[in-house]
This record gives structure tokens, C-alpha cells and sequence, in this order.
């Protein structure tokens, strides 16, 4: 029995034309493992094969040679697909469906039985704050209620599996921290996602494990922290420090082995200040 | 599953104003109906809405509906909403018969809709024809063989056929519920008719019978 989420083997997709010439090699030789319970982030630059990558793992397309299993399941089997949650790069909804309608038309589509299907969408609008438009038909959504709407058909049948293509794209950064957090909700209840996004801030402070894919090709692979970290670096934070001390430390440092990079004071990320200055203004 | 999609695709379509518009247009045609110009035939107007409703209305129909279903679902897969269902635990091919189910409901409830529509506009009609044209709108009434009887004045004789005042060349379906096979003879009926005529005027011919077999 296959124990990780998701495995690929030489998974390769060519788009051809109308007369079945190769036109476009959208994705070569993906060989990746995702073990169960991490996050796992698909970066990559628009066009590099992310999308087609979730599509392949999904079934949505065919592959054009290689394989790949979700859960220890071929991903053409319809069993898995039970267990999987999927929110599409767009929001690919039916916008004269409203909320509520949305929700259980997939509900009812994995099956769920009708009266733990209903407490299920309330939970569910409830949690991405929908609560008080659940009766407006979708097209008179904005883009951040779409995506929010989005994320909950994705988990409604309680999903092992979340694959999210860009979650938070076009979302103000409260809403994109809410989806971060509820992305971290998901880790914490054990479930496997992918998250695929060019918005590399928000992969940085949530992905355990990343891949960067380039023109369809796996550039790198591996832990978000090892990448990231400058091995010959050191930093202290200190707080409280006086110049004529600071200037002590440095002497102190420079007689040893040490060479300083740089004194400053440390910036808060323009994300934190955002969200501090609007928490205030409530 | 299958009538899941089919709900779902019910629903989509009568969202549209499409299906609006088309069920407008036919009732809108089945009202002008009447006023269309024909012979001076007293039923001739009500055989016109008759025609009008299965030749014009049904064909706008069928014509729309096919357009709409036609177009549903390689719109769905040019829209991308495809994806949604398609990630879903549904084979593709549930998908496809979900659709036909829907469009074949649709276009029931379009035939059902217009169908009431035409029926009473066609009794309005009718009801004020003359006593003796009635009739019209009853030629698929069941009979039971054992009940069978038709009455009227005979009217005049020709080629020693009776006719009866009020009754006209035609074609008549006459389905009886009360017939039954014979064990050796699979492929036919035996009919054996009694008729009885009563005559209010007198004539000198003498009524013709067929006995079919």
C-alpha cells in the first residue's frame, strides 16, 4: 500500500494540435512525492505547468506518458475523487447557482446524505464568511467572495486531499491571511495540500516542502527552510541595544573571525503593517 | 447522480431567459392563432390552431431545445465550469446522460406548458361553435367495443352509404379496450360488430356494412 498523498512517475503532457502534431509540451518527466499531513507548494512562473500538473494529478486531462497516484489510488479512478478537494485556478463556477444552490448541488454530487449535507453548508458559509449573501446568485459576487466561495465547495465532502490552485489570487491581504490561516486549519486536521501559487510570500510562510517548475520542467525540489537558509549567515535580534554598545559588538566581532554584513533595525513585512493599521481602525 | 446533474441542468436553463423568450414566443403564437384567415368552414379555425400548434409551436420547440442542449455542453467546457464536476466523483459519462436526462425533461415541461396553453385556447374557441361541430376535439375518446354506438339523423344516401347528418369524410382511430387475441391465430383480431342504427328520418337505401377481420 502507497503511504504518500501523492506520487508521480515520469509524468509528461504534450498538447497537440487539431491535426495531432506536437505543438506544445506543457509538462516533462515530473517525478514527485508528497508524503500525507504536509503542505506542499507548486510555484513557478505563469505558463510553467502548474495548472497542468493539478489537472493530471485531478483527471481532468490524460497524461501524455507517465502515471501518477493520489492516496495509493491510479488518479483515473472515480474512488479517489471522493476524497479530494479541489479549488480551480478561477473561480469555475455556476454563477446563476447561489451559495447555498452551489453547495449542494456538489454535496450532493459526492453523495453526502441530505441532512448532514445542509449542516455541512452552513458550517461551511459560515466559516469563509459568507453568511450574509448566501442567497445572492453567484454572478453578483465580487472576486474575493468567489474564491472564499470556492474553498468551501473544495473541502465540502471533508476531503484526505486539498489541491488549491492559486487560493489567494485577487484577494485583499485580510481575506488572503484568513485563507493562509485556514490552509494551516487544514495541516492541523491532518489533511495533505497543494498549494500551487506565484505568490511566493505566502508559499514561504506556509509550505513545508516546495518545487519550482520552469517550462513544464522540475527545477528544484525540497524544504522550504533548507532552501532558504544562508547556512554562513548569522543574524542576532537584540532589543534595547545603545549605539555606543552596538559599536562594541562590531569591534568585538571584527577581531574575531566574523565579518559584518549589516546593522539595521529590522522591517516589519507591509503585509503586517496592513493588517495591524485596519485591526486598529475597527 | 445522474438526476443530479439533470436537476442541475433543468435549473440552469430555466435561469436563462432563453427558455423565457421561446415559451413566450409560443403561447404568443398559439393567442394569434385564431385570427389567422381561413375558410368559412365553422370548425375550420379550430382545425387552423391545430395545425398551427403541431406544425409551428412543436417545431419552435424542438428547434430551441435542440440549440440550447447542443450548446450546453461545450459551453460548460469553454467556461471551465466543466472542471468542477469533473473533479468530482462522477464518470464522464453520467455527465452526458445527466444532460440528455435534463434537456428531455425540459423539453416536457416546455411541451406540457405550451400543450395547456394550446388546449385552452382551443376550448375557448371551440366552445362557441355550433352544437353539431363539437365533435371535433373528441375523435380520440376510448371506446369499449360492448358500447359502441354512434348516433345522429341519417342525412342522404349515395352509393348506398348512409350519412349521418353532422358526420364528414375522415380518418378515424378507433382503439378498442375490450378486445382480445384468439389462441391460434397470433397476428389478427377477430372483430365482430353489432351494430345498431336507429334511423329518425327514413331512407330507401339500405345501410352497408364492413365486418373487418
Amino acid at each position: 500500500m502507497d503511504n504518500s498523498a501523492v506520487r508521480t512517475e515520469g509524468l509528461t503532457k504534450v498538447y497537440k494540435d487539431f491535426w495531432r502534431r506536437k505543438s506544445v509540451s506543457a509538462l516533462t518527466n515530473l517525478n514527485i512525492t508528497i508524503e500525507r499531513g504536509e503542505i506542499f507548494g507548486l510555484l513557478g512562473p505563469n505558463g510553467s505547468g502548474k495548472t497542468t500538473t493539478v489537472k493530471l494529478l485531478l483527471g481532468l486531462l490524460f497524461p501524455t506518458s507517465g502515471k501518477s497516484w493520489l492516496l495509493g489510488y491510479s488518479s483515473v479512478d472515480l474512488k479517489v475523487k471522493s476524497k479530494i478537494g479541489f479549488l480551480p485556478e478561477e473561480s469555475y463556477l455556476y454563477k446563476f447557482l447561489n451559495a447555498e444552490e452551489i453547495l449542494d448541488f456538489y454535496g450532493k454530487l459526492f453523495d453526502i446524505p441530505k441532512i448532514e449535507r445542509n449542516s455541512r453548508i452552513d458550517k461551511l458559509i459560515h466559516d469563509v464568511g459568507l453568511n450574509p449573501y448566501r442567497k445572492r446568485p453567484l454572478s453578483q459576487y465580487s472576486k474575493g467572495m468567489l474564491r472564499r466561495i470556492g474553498l468551501a465547495q473544495a473541502i465540502i465532502n471533508d476531503p484526505d486531499l486539498v489541491i488549491l490552485d492559486e487560493p489567494t489570487s485577487g484577494l485583499d491581504p485580510i481575506a488572503s491571511r484568513e485563507i493562509k490561516d485556514l490552509i494551516l486549519d487544514f495541516k492541523r486536521q491532518g489533511k495533505t495540500v497543494i498549494l500551487c501559487s506565484h505568490l511566493l510570500a505566502d508559499v514561504q510562510n506556509i509550505c513545508d516542502r516546495i518545487a519550482i517548475l520552469n517550462k513544464g520542467v522540475l527545477q528544484v525540489m525540497g524544504n522550504v527552510r533548507e532552501l532558504l537558509s544562508q547556512k554562513d549567515v548569522i543574524e542576532f535580534v537584540v532589543k534595547n541595544l545603545s549605539d555606543n554598545d552596538i559599536l562594541e559588538v562590531e569591534t568585538f566581532i571584527k577581531s574575531r573571525s566574523g565579518d559584518v554584513l549589516s546593522i539595521t533595525h529590522p522591517v516589519s513585512t507591509l503585509e503586517e503593517l496592513f493588517l495591524t493599521i485596519i485591526q486598529q481602525s475597527k | 447522480m445522474i438526476l443530479t446533474i439533470a436537476g442541475h441542468t433543468f435549473r440552469e436553463v430555466i435561469r436563462k431567459k432563453i427558455l423565457h423568450v421561446l415559451i413566450g414566443l409560443g403561447v404568443l403564437i398559439i393567442i394569434v392563432s385564431p385570427f389567422i384567415p381561413t375558410t368559412d368552414e365553422p370548425d375550420a379555425r379550430v382545425k387552423m390552431m391545430l395545425v398551427v400548434f403541431f406544425q409551428v409551436v412543436v417545431l419552435l420547440c424542438i428547434v430551441g431545445i435542440v440549440f440550447l442542449s447542443a450548446t450546453s455542453l461545450p459551453h460548460e467546457i469553454e467556461d471551465r465550469t466543466i472542471y468542477g464536476i469533473l473533479s468530482k466523483p462522477v464518470s464522464r459519462l453520467k455527465i452526458v446522460a445527466g444532460k440528455i436526462t435534463g434537456f428531455a425533461l425540459l423539453s416536457a415541461l416546455v411541451l406540457v406548458i405550451l400543450g395547456l396553453v394550446n388546449i385552452v385556447a382551443i376550448q375557448r374557441v371551440s366552445s362557441k361553435l355550433p352544437e353539431g361541430y363539437r365533435g371535433i376535439l373528441k375523435a380520440r375518446n376510448e371506446f369499449t367495443a360492448s358500447r359502441f354506438s354512434i348516433q345522429g339523423k341519417s342525412h342522404h344516401v349515395r352509393e348506398g352509404i348512409v350519412w349521418i347528418e353532422g358526420g364528414r369524410t375522415g380518418i378515424a382511430l378507433w382503439s378498442f379496450s375490450d378486445l382480445y387475441k384468439k389462441l391460434d391465430n397470433k397476428s389478427s383480431f377477430e372483430v365482430e360488430f353489432n351494430l345498431k342504427i336507429d334511423m329518425l328520418a327514413r331512407v330507401n337505401a339500405k345501410p352497408q356494412f364492413y365486418q373487418q377481420r
